[in-house]
């Protein structure tokens, strides 16, 4: 008898004689040898069994169905995203943010995980002036990585903008220490000077000058590169180490222009005008057309000809100065109360020209060699009574050039009139 | 083969020799692992083809395998989604009008009649269809429904209908384990069981978040925490994710820009999102509910046309809104770090809340999952880009609000609050939000429920003329319990060390019939009058109450344990006992089966008597086909 057929009416009551089985204790009916109920277990066992391992290579397959499609997927949507980030750039740099904020959303939507699609999103953005989507944007990348030394940097630039100076700081100064893919050493550097010209843009004069000095000793021996920091030493006004960041461009690079008229510069500013001439006769040599070096070595040339303070002067050349300098002084008063319609000889001066002339007056010194040789002490109230006329010159009808500029630098420097 | 050749020493020859010798399962130069690997072959195979291996385990392993197959499928759905979206409206982010307006309307009219000819029962979500197989159809899911969910739904979402991969995911999964379980012929209840496995799995890849995917199976589908099938569906939910994440990378759906709750007094602005929320969800839901049944009445020839019109409206809509198209996760994610102003974030949520009703109620199949999520996203986006606008000064992020209104939208939406929760947690990894979403996702789904009293799901399978258990009704219904049947503890009770003789003396003059006898630690038992007559009254009247036969025995019940139980146990024993759970020898009282078949009388009458409105809290029992 089949045993399925037997199994399926199984009702039957056990009898005489009937051996149960030694596996599963059920009673072999009679006529049979092995257990049917065995049998149909081992059947059904064998089939899971069957069936299991038929699991394995249908995963296998699915595995390598799924590896292949997904290789395909990922390579297609690679290639769109790179060609929607190149879009993006050139439309950037052709200053179209807007629409290369698009490319890069679009470029992003293909490459998800794109840290730097998404860096390239917020430079668009915030080229877009659309600040507060880039900061957040940023602000996701720098979550997940807040050493990442380009997004701290964005993250700096928006701070800027937004004029959080000490979180543009922290910013910068993560992005200075940060990781960068291409090594840190090529962008610390600009990173620091971006810092230090922002900071001077702002007027934050003693951070820039911390951040200078880091600046300086980070720099290489690079004539350009020393030169540059000299330029921001400069507009720091710490002449002294700028003098020296541009002596030691030029002891890199005796040609470097830059340099040489940074020196003659910032000697100028120093006070040290025959040094200045030096540099600037240099500077002028390699750019003869450049104006502002003329005007400075001719300002220079003008204080070296007319101070009556420069050491080394005979007596009879210092007075002689002395009188050149208040007799231009005085041409320059009266110059200026001309093209004002002002008349510098009233009783009650009321305008600064006016009170400037009047203070001459009462001194009623008499700007000659033999009053000077009489009495050397009028020396310096007509050094003084030049500078206030030049002074007050320069308030009612501008900036002094030439010689009346080189009159008020001597009088900065020996520290204005009294 | 085996012929030496001749080598000038022995030692040589030797080698070669072995080399050609088979090796037998017993040389001993064969080292201890293959040995004990052919022995464990021999024990595994002989077992199984005697006994197989035992079901539970051959059910984890199963599961494992239903985990890895629902993964890779998900990968591929969603890569195929992908891939149909690009062919169909190219890359950018802002198609042409043409393909704006053409590709869902011919996409609708290819799904309408690949639904309507090849594959009827891809229609839907894929929740209710899973519930159903559970509960109606002993877990089968037939495996041509897995292809056309497949096939249908990635072509609808590819083509921009707003509805989402997750629930199509959820039903593939659950068909796979089905068509394994069928194969693998399991027992009825096994193969009742891996279909939610299966589910869980699907679920799983596709929101790359194994715990939201498990508790929504156990909240949702199958409704009962089982220790049988937890573990079961918790492995195929992480080897699914883990086979989604190798193939897709580890990276979660969402990106979470960093929370903190900024003051306490945020939590309000929380509330005010929990109310939204679930004004949204109401408003979804009452849409769907209202047009779905009438566009389903209408004529069959207009079901082919009607996924084509849905998608030309939202195609129309897409020419100033492409976010609203497809499932739409890149938008949710923009609005999670800020890219929308306030105001295009309620306009995006609004807007929305028509597409995936249209998509829904014109019978595309897809999920409602991604469009809940992307309406939450935009709702909670929009409270806090408000928020942000009226106080700059509290430097509030609107992605963390984007994120609890998702939550939100889910919990009033879906009404799986617990999932809701855990799903926000799970895709945020920040503890710290819990707080907001707690308080937003409570006040949305019981606003949802004040007014909605039934869910999405138990609503729609309904206008199916389904009636599937309601796992939230299940939730709500308070069990009868042993103490709403109990009664005091009798008088006397006898002690086991008394004598039949004294003890009979005792209660000889009381009308009852049945007293319990307390034997200490080894338990309660009962006695007839009569028997305990005849036995005071026979040979040995001085034996102690103890003395009788262990099957005299009752087991016995707690207050709290439900009174199912108590008919279970009670079979034709006179009364049980009920006892203190600190202490089993203190009586609490007693039941007998008259006491519970009347409390269940009782409890049925009160809810006939409850009137229609709530009528709902009845769940026809469902006999298998």
């Amino acid at each position: 008898m089949d045993p399925q057929i037997l199994l399926r009416n199984h009702k039957f009551k056990p009898m005489k004689g009937d051996i149960r089985c030694p596996n599963c204790g059920q009673t072999i009916p009679p006529g049979i040898r092995n257990c049917p109920f065995c049998a149909r277990r081992k059947q059904h066992a064998l089939r899971q069994d069957t069936i299991l391992a038929l699991c394995l290579p249908v995963m296998a397959v699915l595995f390598a169905i799924t590896g292949f499609a997904v290789k395909m997927h990922n390579a297609k949507w690679q290639a769109i995203s790179a060609q929607w980030s190149a879009k993006g750039d050139k439309d950037l740099q052709e200053g179209r943010p807007q629409f290369a904020v698009d490319d890069f959303r679009t470029a992003l939507l293909y490459s998800e995980e794109s840290s730097l699609l998404q860096l390239q999103l917020a430079r668009a953005l915030f080229a877009a002036n659309r600040t507060g989507q880039a900061h957040d944007y940023l602000l996701k990348l720098w979550e997940d990585n807040p050493a990442d030394g380009a997004v701290n940097l964005e993250m700096g630039r928006i701070a800027l903008r937004d004029g959080n100076m000490a979180q543009a700081i922290r910013y910068y100064h993560s992005a200075i220490d940060g990781v960068w893919p291409d090594g840190a050493d090529v962008h610390r550097r600009p990173v620091r000077r971006e810092l230090c010209q922002a900071l001077l843009d702002r007027g934050y004069r003693t951070e820039a000058l911390a951040e200078l000095a880091a600046l300086s000793a980070e720099t290489p021996d690079n004539a350009n590169l020393r030169a540059e920091v000299g330029l921001l030493f400069m507009r720091a006004q710490d002449d002294d180490v700028a003098l020296k960041q541009f002596q030691q461009a030029l002891r890199l690079d005796r040609h470097l222009e830059v340099a040489w008229k940074g020196a003659g510069e910032a000697s100028f500013h120093l006070g040290d005008y025959q040094t200045a001439r030096r540099y600037l006769l240099h500077a002028l040599y390699q750019d003869s057309q450049n104006h502002q070096i003329a005007q400075m070595l001719n300002v220079a040339d003008f204080v070296l000809e007319v101070d009556p303070f420069y050491p080394r002067l005979s007596l009879a050349q210092r007075r002689r100065r002395v009188i050149r300098v208040y007799q231009q002084a005085l041409a320059r008063l009266k110059a200026c109360a001309s093209s004002q319609d002002e008349n510098l000889e009233v009783s009650k001066p009321v305008t600064p020209l006016q009170t400037a002339y009047a203070q001459g007056l009462k001194l009623n010194i008499e700007a000659t060699e033999r009053a000077l040789r009489r009495d050397p002490d009028l020396e310096d109230g007509l050094m003084n009574q030049a500078f206030q006329m030049e002074q007050a010159a320069s308030e009612v009808c501008g900036p002094a050039q030439g010689l009346d500029q080189a009159i008020l630098l001597i009088a900065q420097r020996n520290g204005g009139p009294r | 083969m085996g012929e030496v050749e001749p080598e000038p020493s022995g030692k040589a020859s030797t080698v070669k020799l072995e080399a050609h010798e088979p090796r037998t399962p017993d040389d001993p130069s064969i080292g201890m692992s293959s040995n004990r690997l052919l022995a464990w072959w021999r024990r595994f195979s002989r077992s199984g083809r005697s006994y197989g291996l035992r079901e539970g385990n051959l059910f984890l392993i199963l599961s494992v395998i239903i985990g890895v197959i629902s993964g890779l499928l998900v990968v591929c759905f969603r890569i195929s989604i992908q891939a149909i979206h690009v062919w169909l409206f190219g890359s950018s982010l802002n198609p042409s009008w043409p393909r704006l307006l053409l590709a869902p309307t011919l996409t609708g009219l290819v799904t309408a009649a690949l639904v309507l000819r090849y594959f009827r029962r891809v229609r839907g979500s894929g929740v209710n269809q899973t519930k159903a197989a559970v509960f109606i159809y002993d877990g089968f899911i037939p495996f041509r429904t897995v292809i056309g969910k497949f096939l249908v739904c990635a072509l609808a979402i590819g083509s921009g209908q707003s509805l989402g991969p997750e629930d199509p995911s959820l039903q593939i999964g659950a068909g796979i384990a089905s068509a394994l379980g069928r194969r693998l012929q399991l027992s009825r209840d096994k193969i009742r069981l891996i279909a939610p496995v299966g589910a869980a799995a699907g679920l799983a890849a596709a929101f790359n978040a194994p715990i939201s995917a498990v508790i929504f199976v156990i909240e949702e589908v199958i409704g009962k925490w089982s220790a049988g099938v937890l573990g079961a569906i918790v492995l195929a939910a992480v080897s699914s994710v883990v086979v989604v994440r190798g193939f897709l990378g580890s990276e979660p759906l969402f990106h979470i820009p960093v929370y903190r709750l900024v003051h306490p007094t945020e939590l309000i602005a929380y509330a005010i999102l929990g109310v939204i929320g679930g004004v949204s969800s109401l408003v979804l839901v009452k849409l769907i509910s209202k047009f779905r049944p009438q566009l389903k009445a209408l004529p069959e020839w207009t079901q082919y046309l009607q996924p084509a019109l849905a998608g030309l409206a939202i195609g129309i809509i897409g020419l100033r809104l492409p976010q609203v198209m497809g499932a739409g996760y890149n938008y949710i994610d923009e609005a999670m770090h800020g890219q929308f102003t306030w105001q295009m974030l309620a306009i995006l949520g609004a807007v929305k809340i028509i597409a995936t009703t249209l998509s829904f109620v014109s019978g595309t199949p897809g999920g409602m999952f991604a469009p809940s999520l992307f309406i939450g996203a935009m709702m909670g986006g929009a409270v806090g880009g408000v928020e942000h606008h009226f106080f700059p000064g509290l430097g509030i992020t609107t992605g963390a609000y984007a994120l609890v209104g998702m939550g939100t939208l889910f919990a009033a939406f879906l009404r799986v609050p617990m999932t809701s929760v855990f799903m926000v947690l799970e895709v945020s990894g920040n503890y710290s939000i819990i707080l907001p979403v707690m308080v937003s996702n409570t006040i949305a789904y019981l606003i949802s429920r004040k007014f909605q009293p039934t869910g999405l799901f138990d609503m729609l399978s309904r206008q199916d003329g389904v009636e599937l258990p309601s796992m939230e009704e299940q939730r709500e219904e308070s069990p009868l319990r042993v103490e709403d049947a109990m009664r005091p503890e009798p008088h006397p009770i006898l002690s086991g060390d008394e004598s039949f003789a004294g003890a009979f003396r005792k209660i000889q003059n009381l009308p009852e019939q049945h007293f319990l006898i307390n034997q200490g630690n080894r338990g309660w038992s009962s006695i007839t009058k009569e028997l305990l007559q005849w036995q005071a009254l026979g040979d040995n009247p001085d034996q102690p109450l103890d003395t009788l036969p262990s099957n005299m025995r009752l087991p016995w019940l707690h207050p709290d344990q439900s009174l199912d139980v108590a008919m279970r146990l009670i079979g034709d024993r006179p009364l049980l006992p009920v006892v203190n759970r600190a202490a089993p020898d203190k009586l609490e009282g007693i039941v007998t089966l008259k006491d519970i078949l009347e409390t269940y009388q009782g409890s049925f009458q009160r809810g006939a008597s409850a009137g229609p409105d709530d009528a709902d809290f009845k769940t026809v029992p469902l006999q298998p086909s």
